[in-house]
């Protein structure tokens, strides 16, 4: 059983700022599930019996090696997609997330290729698939 | 593979009313899958793979009242662990408020419901689901 694709998947996912409008993204690499070599925020599976904000700071420390100082919640979403011709199901909490930019190491160099801190009017090419349509629903919330 | 124990579920719940401050209430009848003769305040059901958020509410209310949705607010979510003879539970909830007719109501003879009421969400019926108090913490300002 496959989460995501037996089943529906629920994920969290963040966006990292440190407090002065810069956003830390990562690339994705050739161990990541998929869009591989596209630049995304972050994320992860909630696991069986772990609470939403628990998910979100596990995420973050074994992503960028450093705790969260602040975990705003700005929303969820449905996501349907077809991946490799199957159809995927995730239901995805989103936060925006404080963090102290000079802890934040690529603590996962065996999926993200690196690290790059950017504000939302310049972002790096290409992105993952998803993200125009989410920065757009949450616009108003990432300044 | 079960929803809610070998991974998180998802459900709905719609908290209907009727536009005039009352809410239903319907009783869990010999057929429930478990709390039998305990007041349920809302309807709805587990997210079926593949399905949207409003599609299931639109369609546990149908099922579950036979009403249609005629209005709806989203409330918020709650996340819910339990420990049900030794097994640990995890679901994760939507919640909504719906505006129904309550001219389309039909409920007798099912055996998972056996009665329904009309009242206050101040003032519930008892005994109610086990969980309730936290969710009425959590949404009883948005009544």
């Amino acid at each position: 059983m496959i989460k995501g694709i037996d089943y529906t998947g629920v994920t969290v996912s963040f966006f990292c700022h440190d407090g002065q409008g810069n956003y830390v993204m990562h690339k994705r690499g050739v161990n990541c599930r998929d869009e591989q070599g596209r630049w995304d925020f972050g994320g992860g599976g909630l696991k069986f019996n772990e609470q939403l904000l628990d998910a979100v700071k596990r995420e973050i420390s074994e992503e960028f090696g450093t705790a969260p100082l602040l975990i705003e919640s700005i929303g969820n979403g449905e996501i349907f997609r077809i991946h490799d011709g199957k159809p995927t199901h995730w239901i995805a909490f989103r936060y925006r997330v404080l963090l102290d930019r000079d802890k934040v190491t690529n603590n996962e160099l065996d999926k993200h290729d690196e690290l790059t801190w950017v504000t939302l009017d310049n972002l790096p090419s290409p992105l993952h698939s998803q993200l125009l349509t989410e920065l757009e629903k949450y616009k108003d919330v990432l300044k | 593979m079960k929803k809610g124990i070998d991974f998180v579920g998802i459900f709905v719940t719609g908290i209907c009313h009727d536009g005039g401050g009352k809410i239903l209430y319907r009783r869990r009848g010999p057929g429930a899958r478990d709390e039998q003769g305990k007041w349920d305040v809302g309807a709805g059901g587990a997210l079926e793979y593949g399905e949207t958020i409003d599609e299931c509410l639109t369609r546990e209310i149908k099922e579950e009242t036979e009403a249609d949705v005629l209005q709806k607010t989203y409330l918020g979510y709650h996340e819910s662990f339990r420990l049900i003879d030794g097994q640990k539970i995890h679901w994760i909830g939507f919640y909504f408020k719906c505006l129904i007719d309550p001219g389309q109501v039909v409920i007798d003879g099912k055996d998972e419901c056996d009665a329904f009421t009309w009242s206050s969400y101040h003032e519930p019926q008892k005994p109610t689901m086990m969980g309730y108090e936290e969710e009425y913490e959590k949404f009883k300002d948005k009544f």
